[in-house]
């Protein structure tokens, strides 16, 4: 049975590609903002900045928002993000989305 | 490649509020600090001065710009913004006096002044200020917030009416009798 | 003022009137109250309570001191997650999978970085307009600058006009037509702060 790899396996791919240098939450998370300061950092940000995971009837999608340097161009990097996720998904025919935007280039 | 040829922050330092709040707008947390930097300790002040306590001033003022970031963008000019932080940070300080304290219009409140009280120092002008720092700490906690609000908030008495649920006839009285109170208490500084 | 009620002179002016008449710079004149000794003495006064007013706010601001840096940092790590994105520029892969794009505002902080590099600018706002969520669409960049009084102007913005498409031919896939490049601002020591 083909097994899917965890979120966690694939932020840390993520994270490996060079010039990566930040993977942020899914907008989800952002959409319904806090009121106050106050519930915002008693959140844990560090948990909710990861690739997105979610495996449905039509196959996985992986979304990442990612912040890249300027080692090299933001394309480059941005390709090699997506080509790093894809690779962790052994099954070449199973339907896969994968989406990687960056939101931040430094 | 394309290191800055001057730390960013130092040049932001120069540029008018209009453009820091124009960056601010567009996602530029180095502007918005710019900011914070700027009207922090007016606000922070007024803040500590309202509660008497500093660490409450402090966390009020943390949810002000907090605040200020999100509604950043419905703000006409970046000149209006210390305004809008003065009067957003009154609304939350008198929020929070409310739900933490029973109403005691009438009487003073003990330890009005609280974290920014007397200095020991007998330098002239410090023991003046002093001096008016105790006497505001003295008056009817209603007379203190218009008198607050008005010449540290630089709020109008529409604003202050608003602010404090109080009819603008009521706002007029407490400001004449601040005003009054600290004037004859005063006179021997003047 | 008067034994029974100190917020009324014994002239008959009260405190409340006489703040009011100073909140309008004293305009127009009223000669009952710039006549009157005790008006005026009692003026003075509150001229004297506002700039004691100023000073308090002043000494306020020394003595609460600088505020602490996790005091600061509250205030921005809880902004930094509203990332203000705007839309998605595409970037090209053959993958059909795949699918990958800069946000906008990822574009913005680019555009205003690249501004910090050249001497004398500082970007205010900027614009990316046209269809750039359709690869291949001619976009234009439109930027505001507050530049530096003591720089020449027209070397600063093709500076920043060449540093400009050099890091979006870089950093993005964007068919730019043209940067547009507007002085909305100036900044910098004023001629007096000088040192010589």
């Amino acid at each position: 049975m083909r097994q899917n790899p965890t979120e966690e396996e694939l932020t840390a791919a993520v994270r490996e590609v060079p010039g990566a240098t930040d993977v942020y939450p899914p907008p989800t998370v952002l959409a319904d903002p806090p009121e106050t300061l106050g519930a915002l950092l008693h959140r844990d940000l560090g948990a909710l900045s990861k690739v997105d995971l979610h495996d449905g009837p039509d196959g996985a999608e992986v979304t990442a928002r990612i912040g890249v340097d300027r080692s090299q161009g933001a394309p480059a990097t941005a390709r090699a993000a997506a080509e790093a996720i894809a690779a962790r998904f052994d099954d070449d025919d199973a339907p896969l989305r994968v989406i990687v935007r960056v939101t931040r280039i430094s | 490649m394309g290191e800055p040829v001057v730390e960013q922050e130092d040049v932001l330092a120069d540029v008018s509020d209009d453009v820091l709040v124009q960056r601010a707008v567009d996602g530029d947390t180095d502007a918005f600090a710019g900011l914070i930097g700027r009207h922090g300790p007016q606000l922070r002040a007024l803040m500590t001065r309202l509660t008497g306590s500093q660490a409450e001033g402090d966390q009020l003022a943390q949810e002000t710009f907090y605040q200020a970031w999100r509604e950043l963008p419905q703000l006409e000019e970046g000149a209006a913004l210390r305004g809008w932080l003065l009067r957003s940070g009154t609304r939350l300080a008198l929020t929070h006096l409310r739900s933490t304290r029973p109403s005691d219009d009438g009487r003073p409140a003990a330890a009005a002044s609280g974290d920014l009280a007397e200095a020991d120092v007998p330098d002239g002008r410090r023991a003046r200020l002093a001096a008016l720092s105790r006497v505001l700490g003295a008056l009817p906690e209603n007379d203190r917030h218009c008198w607050l609000l008005r010449e540290m908030g630089g709020l109008d008495y529409d604003e202050i009416a608003d602010q404090l649920q109080l009819p603008v006839t009521d706002v007029r009285g407490c400001l004449a009798r601040a005003r009054a109170s600290i004037y004859t208490r005063m006179e021997e500084w003047r | 003022m008067t034994a029974s009620d100190p917020r009324t002179l014994t002239c008959g002016k009260t405190i409340d009137e006489l703040s009011d008449y100073l909140a309008r710079d004293r305009r127009p004149p009223d000669p009952s109250i710039e006549t009157c000794p005790e008006c005026l003495n009692a003026l003075s006064g509150l001229e004297d309570l506002s700039a004691w007013s100023r000073e308090l706010i002043e000494d306020d601001g020394r003595q609460l001191g600088a505020p602490s840096a996790e005091w600061l940092r509250g205030i921005l790590d809880s902004i930094a997650l509203e990332v203000r994105s705007g839309r998605d520029l595409p970037v090209r892969h053959p993958d059909p999978r795949v699918t990958i794009a800069i946000t906008e505002g990822a574009v913005r902080s680019l555009i205003r970085s690249v501004g910090g590099t050249v001497p004398g600018v500082v970007i205010a706002g900027c614009r990316i307009e046209g269809d750039a969520e359709t690869p291949g669409a001619p976009v234009r960049v439109a930027v505001t600058v507050s530049l530096d009084w003591r720089m020449s102007a027209a070397p600063a913005i093709a500076g920043l006009r060449d540093a400009l498409g050099a890091a979006l031919a870089e950093h993005t896939e964007l068919e730019i037509v043209d940067i547009g490049v507007t002085v909305v601002d100036v900044h910098g020591s004023a001629p007096e702060e000088e040192q010589s």
